[in-house]
């Protein structure tokens, strides 16, 4: 590799690491493996230099970075992506006592984002992200366009009733 | 209604800082000393690997050349490193009656030149019958005379008849074999060996 080539590549890797973590914790859901997938990704790409022909940046890192992820992900813990496309089961809500712990808003909806389940969480956190539309996170997570975006009103459904249950528990 | 946009506002807050390390989180340092580490590690790694490249195509490539080299054809070729003129016969210095007034011809020995072999017959490898040295006439080769040749010559042409037989004369005494009279060791008496 010469010399331009380790300095887009580390520009690259300044530029996009923060990304492919929170690609790497969407779905592993834990800081530390999140980490450890973020460095396998570059390591990976760095090996086999698929990163000098990516056409749109983001969306290959993230479909590297979640199929890796997913690799590593405990199969017993978390299950498969097709498996839970039809959860509808909503995670525990926060007891009062989270609640008061949460005393910033933000990090309580963040808590409820991890609850989701991971076939809502994974196309609502992509989204999240600028320059991903529903065409490309489903072609990240291999699902049609139309699932993407049906998962993605569903999951923010899910987060507005838990929110509703939330602040009605809170002035009842 | 409103509410709803106030908690979609809510959602998006939290989903823009979703899983996010920070910047100063220093996860570009890190990921880029564990590539620079696994870089090192690779080239160590990879160093006997192709050690071992080199030596699989290097061993049938020599292996090849050798077979080549003994299978080729073996017939000498015509020898083309002798010169024109050592294979001529040379003659000897010869010595005229009036040499005292002329200069003696020094006779100086053929050049006996060692050029190289052409490609076609280093290419079958008889290298070393191509520069095979000539076949004399005459053996030795006759050298130059030596100065004190050259003395003894003057002196035989300059000195009178009778100094030159008399010179010949000890000349030939002094190549004569030499006569030792035999040795003759008388026995030792037993008796006077007991007195001593």
């Amino acid at each position: 590799m010469t010399t331009d080539e380790e300095a887009e590549f580390t520009a690259l890797v300044q530029r996009q690491s923060r990304f492919v973590f929170r690609v790497a914790y969407a779905v592993l859901l834990n800081p530390h493996d999140a980490e450890d997938v973020v460095q396998e990704t570059f390591l990976k790409l760095y090996r086999n230099r698929g990163w000098q022909g990516m056409d749109n940046e983001r969306a290959f890192l993230a479909r590297v970075t979640w199929r890796i992820a997913v690799d590593r992900r405990p199969r017993s813990s978390h299950p498969a992506l097709e498996d839970a496309a039809g959860d509808d089961r909503p995670s525990p809500d926060p007891s009062p006592e989270q609640t008061l712990l949460f005393s910033n808003q933000r990090a309580m909806v963040s808590s409820m984002i991890d609850g989701l389940p991971e076939a809502l969480r994974l196309p609502l956190v992509l989204s999240a992200f600028d320059e991903l539309n529903s065409r490309e996170i489903g072609g990240i997570l291999g699902i049609p366009e139309g699932t993407v975006r049906t998962r993605l009103q569903h999951a923010r459904q899910l987060l507005r009733q838990k929110l509703t249950n939330l602040q009605e528990t809170r002035y009842a | 209604m409103r509410e709803n946009d106030e908690l979609d506002r809510l959602i998006d807050s939290a989903l823009s800082t979703y899983g996010d390390p920070g910047p100063d989180s220093g996860l570009d340092q890190r990921v880029l000393v564990r590539i620079s580490s696994a870089r090192a590690s690779t080239r160590v790694a990879h160093a006997p690997r192709r050690r071992w490249v080199l030596w699989a195509i290097g061993l049938p490539a020599a292996a090849c050349l050798l077979l080549f080299f003994l299978a080729g054809p073996k017939t000498a070729p015509p020898p083309t490193g002798v010169a024109k003129g050592a294979s001529q016969p040379q003659e000897l210095p010869t010595v005229p009656p009036h040499i005292g007034a002329l200069p003696v011809p020094r006779h100086e020995p053929a050049p006996i030149s060692r050029q190289l072999p052409s490609s076609q017959s280093r290419r079958s490898g008889n290298t070393t019958r191509a520069v095979a040295l000539p076949k004399l006439d005459l053996f030795p080769t006759p050298q130059p005379l030596t100065p004190a040749e050259q003395a003894l010559i003057d002196f035989a042409l300059r000195a009178p008849e009778s100094e030159r037989k008399s010179f010949i004369a000890a000349q030939k005494q002094a190549e004569a074999p030499l006569r030792i009279a035999a040795i003759e060791i008388p026995p030792i008496d037993a008796t006077n060996k007991d007195t001593n």
